[in-house]
């Protein structure tokens, strides 16, 4: 069943694939096809919150904060940052956020 | 308790160390160049010449010219903070490059500038023996009475705004007695430099700014070939980061056979096309590097055609560690593993190019291209094609004696075919193989047989 997209997710799994600087279209292509198979997405609306991803000075604690992920989401961040080879510091980011979640849970 | 002294160098070994970065004569004119872009500038005039008895270098443009505070400020060394954030366009980065660039090839720096609203010049001067003789950053700022002296702005009256670069005492020309003319020297400098203007700023020259030198205009040279026959654009690939957008477009060339001799001529033979297959890389427009792999393929006569343009914002110049030349530049990960993983097409394009003459040629009635795997390791046999009517019909007199010492001959032709020679030539010079003269050869074939 689809769900309504939460947008600050998507730009939190943005986030940890942009760790190492860049983000290829492949991984932006990886990040669509997983999260649009779970939630009602468009590529239209997934391309505005990439654009809005760009444009904003949000950090990654912040969008952790605002975007309470769950394990599915963090796994859909590493397939879409590994999709291209999965860089040390995208590797960080995500378990940055795994360890944060753990905790949050605890 | 830990002291402090001053360590700052000793502005006479500094100059030393800041003149030897490793410029060449191209690379620091492209420099000077890269400024005049940067102050929007739509005319350059470069002047290369000798003036009474001693040479000069001139760069003229018509840009937003400099007030005398701007232009105090610019020619103070490390002018710029190379973290801030520079504007659209400002092809800059250190605020070195136009200070480093001329003491590399000259002992004295005059700039001379005016913006739209100042009616005179102001001036400024680095004299690389003074700071030498006095250990001490002199700069020389000009009144007005030195400004009517520089008998070089005379010629820029009509010069509304712009910039007068001026290099004196080169250092780039050998004025050793025993070495070539000047005039050969600065001709030389003038064809490298021409050369490296038509590659390098292809993209500014190609959008309408005008660049002279000596009063000849140089036009710009389009690596990739676009608008010749037989062009085919690859795949286009974006990565995208908070500071900008770096993209990569591939690019296969015309095979080199089918290019006229002039279109030939103009990109310098087919030896330099197939030695600058592999990546060109831009900063905002401007062309850093020109070809080369750098670890991420090899370089091989069937990639020849390909080329991977690759256009990155000056933004991005800490990630790609560009430095003060903006000549080297690293190549971060993600952006190899990326290449890496687009490189097959365009290669793959450029290989059926190649397989698709070779096919061609295989249709000969005169010769069989066999080819087998053996072992795993692919062979290929170029041999007399057995079933030739010519052949047949000669032969068919033949005796048995006869055709054994043809078939031999044949043979031993097919085995010693000059490959080596052919594929170094086809590699270099690929216009120069003429196999039309088939009256001449068989005439003096027959006159050596008699």
């Amino acid at each position: 069943m689809s769900r309504i997209p939460n947008f600050d997710s998507i730009k939190l799994c943005l986030s940890i694939c942009g760790y190492d600087g860049l983000i290829s279209e492949v991984e932006l292509d990886t990040l669509y096809r997983l999260y649009s198979s779970k939630n009602d997405l468009t590529r239209e609306l997934f391309d505005e919150v990439v654009d809005n991803y760009f444009s904003s000075e949000e950090s990654l604690a912040e969008l952790l904060a605002a975007a309470h992920p769950v394990t599915d989401e963090l796994e859909i961040a590493r397939q879409a940052a590994s999709s291209d080879g999965l860089d040390i510091r995208e590797n960080i980011a995500l378990q940055v956020c795994k360890n944060i979640l753990l905790l949050k849970e605890e | 308790m830990a002291e402090f002294i001053d360590g700052s160098p000793p502005p006479k070994n500094h100059l030393t160390t800041l003149s030897r970065v490793g410029y060449t004569f191209t690379s620091a004119v492209g420099d000077l160049i890269d400024n005049s872009i940067a102050a929007d500038s739509r005319n350059i005039s470069i002047f290369f010449k000798v003036l009474d008895g001693s040479p000069r270098f001139l760069i003229v443009d018509d840009g937003c010219g400099m007030s005398d505070q701007e232009l105090r400020e610019n020619m103070v060394i490390g002018c710029k903070d190379p973290d801030e954030k520079r504007e659209n366009g400002d092809l800059g980065r250190f605020g070195s490059g136009m200070k480093t660039a001329s003491f590399s090839q000259a002992k004295r720096l005059t700039v001379a500038s005016r913006t739209a609203v100042e009616s005179s010049f102001s001036a400024a001067r680095w004299d690389t023996d003074l700071i030498k003789k006095t250990n001490e950053w002199k700069l020389e700022i000009l009144d007005r009475e030195d400004i009517a002296g520089l008998d070089f702005l005379n010629d820029f009256d009509g010069l509304g705004s712009g910039t007068v670069v001026c290099l004196e005492a080169l250092t780039c020309l050998d004025l050793n007695p025993d070495c070539q003319g000047i005039s050969y020297q600065i001709s030389k400098l003038c064809a490298d430099l021409t050369d490296y203007i038509q590659l390098y700023f292809h993209r500014f020259l190609n959008k309408g700014i005008r660049l002279k030198l000596n009063g000849t205009a140089i036009f710009g040279m389009d690596p990739f070939m676009k608008k010749l026959v037989g062009y085919q654009e690859g795949p286009r690939n974006e990565l995208r980061s908070k500071k900008g957008s770096i993209v990569i477009q591939s690019h296969v060339l015309p095979r080199i056979s089918s290019l006229t001799k002039k279109q030939l001529a103009e990109y310098k033979g087919a030896k330099y096309i197939s030695q600058h297959q592999g990546l060109y890389i831009y900063r905002d427009e401007r062309l850093i590097l020109a070809g080369g792999w750098f670890g991420i393929g090899n370089m091989s006569e069937l990639s020849n055609l390909v080329r991977i343009q690759i256009d990155i914002p000056s933004e991005l110049d800490k990630e790609w560690e560009t430095d003060v030349k903006k000549s080297q530049l690293k190549i971060p990960l993600k952006v190899r593993q990326v290449l890496k993983r687009i490189l097959g097409s365009p290669i793959s394009t450029s290989r059926k190019v190649h397989n698709y003459v070779g096919k061609k040629d295989e249709d000969s009635k005169y010769w069989e291209v066999l080819q087998n795997e053996l072992s795993g390791q692919e062979e290929t046999k170029y041999l007399i094609n057995k079933d030739n009517e010519l052949l047949k019909e000669l032969t068919s007199t033949f005796g048995v004696l006869e055709k054994q010492r043809l078939a031999k001959y044949l043979c031993s032709l097919a085995n010693n075919l000059p490959i080596n020679h052919i594929y170094m030539t086809m590699a270099s010079t690929p216009k120069s193989i003429a196999q039309s003269n088939s009256e001449i050869d068989y005439n003096n074939l027959l006159e050596a047989l008699k």
